[in-house]
């Protein structure tokens, strides 16, 4: 295993059926090691500890949504470089930018394939570290 | 007749000097000037007769006339639509009950005035320069169709109204006949029902996807083994919840349609790259049915305009249909050729072929053939209804034909990018989705343009 190999994932999401089936789809299918925040100030708290290499979050939540959360953990000394994919189910082109801008690398379509979700993000994460 | 008449009313003048054979004597003269007298006598009678006729048959039509605009007048005064007549200056002539009610102004204090005062900024300032362009260039900016606009009541209150305007001319006078209808009720349901599906279409997808995602987890093995009988259940659970988010999709996408706020994002772009994209999305489906697609022949370097995401649907949708409805173990060969300035895609496949009854109808709304089949096959009987909508927004053409030899060929026919002359078109439907008030801020400036 080298260093750039993915393990630590931060997973933000306010639907708990949602978080337990992301979970499996990474845990078990992955093989990724996975922390689930059900809201962006959760995420904020733990989000050090925890050291994620990734931040997948939804786009829709209350509160504080994706982008914010996102916004709010790069002012993390320790987060203000960490790759992020955002999930969504609109996925409009312009939609898409809008969330690069924002800093992530990917945006991955809902419903996801809990069986190929891992397998994506793997891809994302090669095609970054390549 | 008129000539007849004019002959009988010379008699009396001519007849005394006309010399009669045998006829020289005085008694001769006298009878004769008394004849003449009784002539004349009846000719004025029937001229008598035929002015009185003449003036029957005016009076007749001045009833049937005054009957006639009786019976319009009523027919305005109940009109549930507000009904205005104005001149080519703009001042008003007609101002009707359903009007009065509309507007908080009575029809004696409106008759005289210019219409520009049931109008908000900016039409009240260009009100005026649309007539004066109309009269000068015959400019029809809303003349002969429906558009929404918005007007100005009495207390200043603005309005949604629907504008239809008409223009006629009477004894040489141009008039403008305005049709307004207070909209303001049926956007107040078009807000409830766009929040309505918003709503259910989120809180439908929640539960669902995630029901789909355990059941896709367990069908491919995450949670271990299952036993045959179990695994097919499990398979039959979560190819119908596929089918209900599909639904779902559809559905949203028939509202988007209907309702013309289905966004496109209009792009150039590379044809073969996106049929290979759609052949790749459908390939587990292909794989499901063991009928794999074929590009047979290829058009390298073919170009259109067009929204990917959206023609990618169109393909896909195509793509699925022919797998799912032919026999396992054949192929669908995709071709794309050239024809005049456009490119067509044809997707054959070697399925029984569509049903004669059902030809007709293959392209609307729930659309399903053999319903035994369709059930099978999980299909939502909306995706072709959807295709052809987004093909007609690209200015393109959808369509099938039997194929030789058994099967259908579906086709789809796009402007071939590079070969037009000129700017690209604008799909009709884009400026249509405008007059309802919907278009972005440019488009709809483009609209009052027109």
């Amino acid at each position: 295993m080298n260093s750039n190999e993915l393990e630590r994932i931060l997973f933000v999401e306010d639907e708990a059926d949602i978080q337990a089936v992301a979970q499996v789809a990474l845990e078990a299918v992955g093989g990724f090691t996975v922390r689930i925040c059900s809201s962006g100030e959760e995420a904020l708290r733990v989000a050090e500890a925890f050291a994620p290499q990734l931040i997948l979050s939804d786009v829709m939540m209350p509160d504080m949504d994706g982008p914010a959360t996102l916004i709010a953990l790069r002012r993390l000394p320790a987060l203000a470089d960490t790759p992020a994919i955002f999930m969504t189910a609109r996925v409009l082109p312009q939609e898409v930018e809008q969330l690069r801008a924002c800093g992530a690398m990917a945006v991955i379509a809902k419903p996801f394939d809990p069986m190929t979700l891992a397998q994506q993000i793997k891809d994302i994460w090669g095609q970054s570290h390549a | 007749m008129k000539g007849d008449r004019l002959r009988f009313a010379l008699l009396p003048f001519t007849a005394p000097w006309v010399p009669e054979a045998g006829a020289a004597g005085p008694s001769g003269t006298q009878a004769g000037t008394a004849m003449a007298l009784v002539i004349a006598v009846l000719l004025v009678l029937m001229a008598g007769l035929a002015l009185h006729r003449e003036q029957r048959r005016r009076e007749a039509v001045e009833e049937a006339l005054t009957a006639s605009n009786i019976q319009q007048q009523a027919l305005i005064d109940t009109m549930v639509d507000a009904v205005i007549i104005i001149d080519e200056t703009g001042t008003i002539q007609n101002f009707n009950p359903a009007a009065e009610a509309m507007f908080g102004y009575t029809a004696s204090e409106m008759v005289g005035r210019n219409i520009r005062l049931l109008m908000p900024e900016p039409h009240r300032s260009a009100h005026d320069g649309y007539l004066a362009r109309h009269r000068e260039t015959g400019a029809r900016n809303v003349l002969g169709r429906r558009s929404e606009v918005e007007a100005l009541r009495r207390d200043g209150s603005r309005f949604p109204v629907e504008l239809a305007v008409t223009d006629m001319r009477i004894h040489g006078r141009r008039l403008f006949s305005g049709l307004l209808r207070d909209i303001t009720e049926r956007r107040k349901v078009e807000r409830l029902k766009d929040e309505f599906i918003a709503t259910v279409s989120h809180e439908l997808r929640t539960p669902l996807t995630a029901i789909r995602g355990s059941l896709g987890l367990v069908n491919g093995g995450a949670a271990g083994e299952l036993p045959a009988q179990p695994a097919a259940l499990i398979r039959l659970a979560h190819d119908n919840s596929e089918r209900l988010l599909q639904l779902i999709d559809d559905l949203l996408d028939v509202e988007r349609l209907g309702s013309g706020r289905m966004e496109f994002h209009f792009a150039p772009l590379a044809l073969m790259p996106l049929i290979e994209e759609a052949i790749a999305g459908n390939a587990a489906l292909a794989e499901k049915h063991a009928v794999p697609c074929r590009i047979t022949r290829t058009l390298g370097d073919a170009r259109v305009h067009g929204d990917p995401q959206r023609l990618l649907q169109v393909l896909g949708n195509l793509l699925s249909n022919a797998c799912k409805f032919s026999p396992r173990g054949s192929t669908v060969e995709i071709e794309v050729t050239r024809r005049g300035d456009r490119v067509r895609i044809a997707i054959r496949d070697h399925g029984p072929g569509i049903a004669e009854a059902l030809r007709p109808h293959l392209f609307s709304r729930f659309a399903q053939g053999d319903t035994g089949n369709t059930r099978q096959s999980g299909g939502t009987g909306l995706g072709l209804y959807i295709s052809k909508a987004i093909v007609e927004r690209h200015g393109g053409e959808i369509g099938f034909t039997p194929a030789t030899g058994g099967g259908t060929t579906f086709y789809l026919e796009l402007a071939a990018l590079g070969t037009m002359p000129g700017p690209v078109q604008i799909p009709a439907l884009m400026t249509r989705s405008n007059a309802i008030g919907q278009g972005s801020r440019k488009e709809r400036k483009t609209y009052e343009q027109q």
